[in-house]
């Protein structure tokens, strides 16, 4: 083959939001807007899952974007600079969260639930308000890894390494989730 | 190749980790099995409410304010260039040196032209909506599992909704003397789509850093010469949200083109898994389960891990297990784990092996079972799993200290599980004005007890907290976090709008305040009382030379802000643990000058102290561990395991007791580990959250405080040494 006949390559593009990285911490502000603009949504979102609390989370996420203008310069690339967002985003919240008024309602891993055939009616029904409000009420580790499979888009080794658990644990928890929400919407079923 | 089990390709397409061919096979299953197809058709749902409910929560994406932008120039940017890091580290520009091409290389596909690509999108818009006009109201899951490799032209059905990718393939030509590779693909109903290189290991996608390309139309073709060690390519659709449906799909052009149909292929571990459970007679039980590719057999042993290294248990062996299957054995303190080698058809291949240890067995192990302590044991260079040559395991651990550990410590690795009663009691209660919300203790050398609140800092008498306490008031939102310096002099705390205050801890003056864009939570005095660091930033407030109150902020750049950080008792010592990765760094202070790297297991680690005279560093860690590791080796000396996280620790004045708390949620419980004995005592249980505990200037008393208001004094003269 000659090379004539190769399709033009594309230049190889490392993830793009390591350039708005070098640019941070060269003290472009405009990157870290950009850099906002990208994931901000997204960081936002996770937050409101882990603090439950809107105003807080805005707070919190600004506090994301100063951390990571300050810690651009140090960033090695060891993760995508999302999965680098969520870390801090993640650390953040935690400290938040051991130092606010404990939630009322605490609820146990292992609900039991065998009707498998419940979601099923469910999905029927088409009563998504009433699975969206039991997802509320998963321990906060499961709803957690729920997130971050399904929405931001995790493979399992991803989330591992995010949540500090093996892949098993994170296997573990995706199911364990979905167990807890039949045992919840059992339990509504029986009220 | 034999067929992945059905879980296997259940948690590929939960997981987002679904290859083209285990889509084949997946849909070859749901074609013929509908319960199969409603268990697929749960968790699709389940995914599309997830995605909806977390994209409800932000109907705006709020612009950052002006004021957050003049903070950039307060807090400024710590030095370092991470691009120039990452393409020296991550990024090698190196070149795959890649085996001829079994096949003559494709001639390539030349790219879509966008006059091209806009008939297509048309026509196929077109074709969309005529095929949607019949589209049913249950959506078909088996359809629309992504990642369809042929036809090449839509095939869109009437009964699928939702975004589908309609083909994907990806081919390796040669570009000069290198390979490169031309991705073509099509979709429906999708707005975008993402396509990154990357690499599979154990069937899972792990992302590459070489090429990701965002925004891409929903078909056409693109072409790129990949990074050294990236083989494999990812399409994700990219949809306006809520987003239902399969998002990715990946293909490996380059492992099919070097290795086909995998027939040279290692082994390889697909899952390994456990379960612990209660088998009765006060034993607990485990289930192991395997999936392994291109492997003749399996062999299973039982045994244990430290540090990483597998010994052998002796309770189970078995060689010639089948290349999928589940075994179960009795736990106990030497048969805790289990290792699986899958051993391929051709000898001269090195067997694949991998150590799993049962969710849930840590804390019900031994808890109906007496158990011994563990000898220390050195690995031997022939015990490790990478050993050239095979995998060579003493049937026998060998016992070898190196370097026999300070017998100040007197600490002997162990895995006991407390079985004792803790010779402990509650002296006595007191209950928080007003109802206030105990958040932390401490408790000052010159016997103050310190509960941070809601309602600020209450100052108790340590020798009796039956007597009222002074406050510190709080703002409304109450403080962030509460230190009080080793010289007893100042107490220091943050509030949430970021204002670090000094008191006078002995008549409650405020001698100054400083106010930083950082919020500086989760603080640490240094050992000469003269300055404030903070866990998660990467700085540190000193308070004046001359005047205590004029405090300046500075950084400490050799910090990074994924970690935690703490000090030394000497003050000459910086640790930083890796939130995320277990790198466990031992800094100068002074210059941040690296003394000595370890790993711990890579699990969340909020909870880190020294013992008195900084030899001994404990890491308690999500993963239900506390780790006590040497700070002059790096080794690990002890683990204490728990069946939940572990969210503070503390040594006594001369470390012969250890105090941590283990978040069991619904409840908290308290243990205390005494270094004579290596034993482990739970000293208090409760039901709601238990913040970080304290010690008495003593050592023989500990400060429990939890948010119902209530102090309780433990009494631990039975646990200290005689």
């Amino acid at each position: 083959m000659s090379q004539q006949s190769v399709a033009p390559a594309m230049t190889p593009t490392p993830d793009p939001d390591l350039f708005l990285i070098r640019a941070m911490a060269q003290g472009d502000k405009a990157a870290l807007d950009e850099l906002y603009q990208r994931h901000g949504r997204s960081i936002l979102s996770y937050l409101i899952g882990q603090l439950n609390d809107q105003q807080i989370a805005e707070e919190v996420l600004q506090d994301v974007m100063l951390a990571a203008w300050r810690g651009a310069g140090g960033f090695r690339g060891e993760s995508k600079v999302k999965t680098w967002l969520l870390a801090i985003a993640r650390l953040k919240s935690l400290n938040v969260i051991r130092r606010r008024k404990p939630d009322g309602a605490m609820l146990h891993d292992n609900i039991a639930a065998e009707d498998t055939g419940l979601m099923k009616k469910v999905e029927i029904n088409a009563d998504r308000e009433r699975v969206r409000q039991a997802l509320t009420e998963l321990p906060d580790d499961q709803r957690e890894t729920l997130e971050l499979i399904f929405f931001h888009d995790m493979s399992g080794p991803e989330a591992a390494r995010l949540l500090g658990i093996s892949p098993g644990t994170v296997k573990s928890r995706v199911h364990r989730a979905k167990n807890t929400l039949r045992g919840l919407l059992l339990r509504r079923e029986a009220e | 190749m034999a067929t992945p089990s059905w879980e296997h390709l259940l948690w590929a397409y939960v997981s987002n980790t679904l290859t083209d061919d285990e889509n084949r096979a997946l849909q070859a299953i749901l074609q013929d099995n509908p319960a199969r197809r409603a268990e697929i058709a749960e968790w699709h749902r389940l995914r599309a409410i997830v995605r909806e409910d977390v994209s409800a929560r932000v109907r705006e994406l709020p612009q950052l304010p002006p004021t957050f932008f003049d903070k950039l120039d307060a807090v400024g940017t710590l030095p370092g260039d991470p691009f120039q890091a990452i393409q020296t580290q991550e990024m090698p520009r190196g070149r795959r040196q890649l085996p001829p091409l079994r096949q003559p290389p494709r001639t390539p596909r030349r790219p879509v032209t966008l006059v091209a690509a806009v008939a297509a999108m048309l026509i196929f818009a077109a074709l969309v909506i005529v095929l949607n006009q019949g589209r049913q109201e249950a959506p078909d899951f088996a359809q629309s599992i992504p990642g369809t490799p042929t036809p090449k032209v839509p095939s869109a059905t009437p009964d699928t909704i939702g975004p589908l990718i309609v083909a994907f393939d990806a081919d390796p030509f040669a570009c000069g003397d290198e390979t490169c590779v031309q991705v073509n693909w099509q979709t429906r109903d999708v707005q975008s789509v993402r396509i990154e290189s990357g690499t599979v290991r154990a069937g899972v996608f792990e992302a590459g850093t070489w090429f990701v390309q965002t925004g891409l139309p929903p078909q056409g073709t693109t072409s790129f010469e990949p990074a050294i060690d990236n083989d494999a390519v990812r399409l994700c659709v990219e949809q306006p949200e809520p987003l239902t449906g399969p998002v990715c799909s990946v293909a490996t052009p380059l492992i099919d083109a070097v290795d086909t149909p995998n027939a040279q292929a290692q082994p390889q571990i697909i899952t390994f898994t456990g379960q612990a459970y209660d088998c009765g007679g006060g034993s607990i039980c485990a289930d192991f389960e395997w999936q392994t590719r291109g492997a003749e057999s399996v062999r299973v042993r039982s045994g244990y891990s430290i540090t990483g290294v597998f010994y052998v248990g002796g309770t189970y062996d078995r060689s010639g297990l089948p290349a999928n299957g589940t075994v179960s054995f009795v736990l106990d303190e030497r048969n805790m784990v289990a290792e699986l080698c899958a051993v391929s058809a051709d000898q001269s291949k090195t067997p694949v092996c991998e150590v799993v240890l049962p969710d849930g067995a840590i804390g019900n192990v031994g808890s109906g079972t007496t158990l011994t302590p563990i000898p220390s044991i050195t690995p031997s260079a022939t015990n490790t799993p990478d050993s050239p040559g095979g995998i060579v395991y003493p049937t026998t651990p060998t016992y070898t200290p190196q370097s026999p550990p300070d017998p100040a410590l007197s600490i002997t690795p162990s895995l006991n599980e407390p079985i004792v009663p803790a010779p402990a009691r509650i002296s006595s209660e007191a209950r928080l004005p007003n109802d206030d919300v105990g958040q932390k203790a401490l408790w000052s050398n010159d016997n103050r007890l310190i509960v941070q609140g809601m309602d600020g800092v209450w100052i108790y008498d340590g020798a009796n907290v039956n007597l009222q306490p002074r406050l510190l008031p709080a703002p409304q939102n109450g403080f962030v976090d509460t230190v009080v310096s080793p010289d007893n002099r100042y107490i220091a705390t943050q509030d949430w709008d970021r204002l670090l205050t000094l008191w006078d801890a002995a008549s409650g003056e405020v001698l100054g305040t400083h106010n930083d864009p950082q919020l500086w939570d989760d603080m640490q005095f240094t050992a000469d009382s003269r300055q404030v660091i903070s866990r998660l930033e990467v700085g540190m407030v000193s308070l004046g030379v001359d005047n205590p109150g004029n405090l300046t902020s500075s950084s400490l750049p050799f910090l990074q802000y994924d970690h935690y950080h703490f000090a030394s008792p000497d003050g000459q010592t910086l640790v930083e643990v890796g939130a995320i990765n277990g790198a466990v760094r031992m800094l100068d202070f002074a210059t941040g000058e690296t003394r000595l790297s370890f790993t711990t297991e890579p699990s969340l680690a909020r909870a880190v102290a020294f013992n008195h005279d900084g030899s001994v560093l404990a890491i308690g860690q999500d993963d239900g561990r506390l780790r006590l590791f040497d700070t002059t080796t790096g080794d690990l000396l002890n683990v204490m395991p728990h069946n939940g996280r572990v969210s503070s620790v503390i040594f006594n004045d001369d470390s012969s007791l250890m105090a941590y708390v283990v978040d069991t949620r619904p409840s908290f419980a308290v243990w205390v580990w005494n270094r004579e004995t290596d034993e482990v005592y739970v000293t208090m249980t409760y039901d709601l959250d238990i913040g970080p505990v304290a010690f008495n200037p003593t050592g023989d008393q500990l400060a429990v405080v939890t948010p119902d208001s209530k102090v309780f004094i433990i009494d631990l003269t039975g646990l200290q040494p005689q």
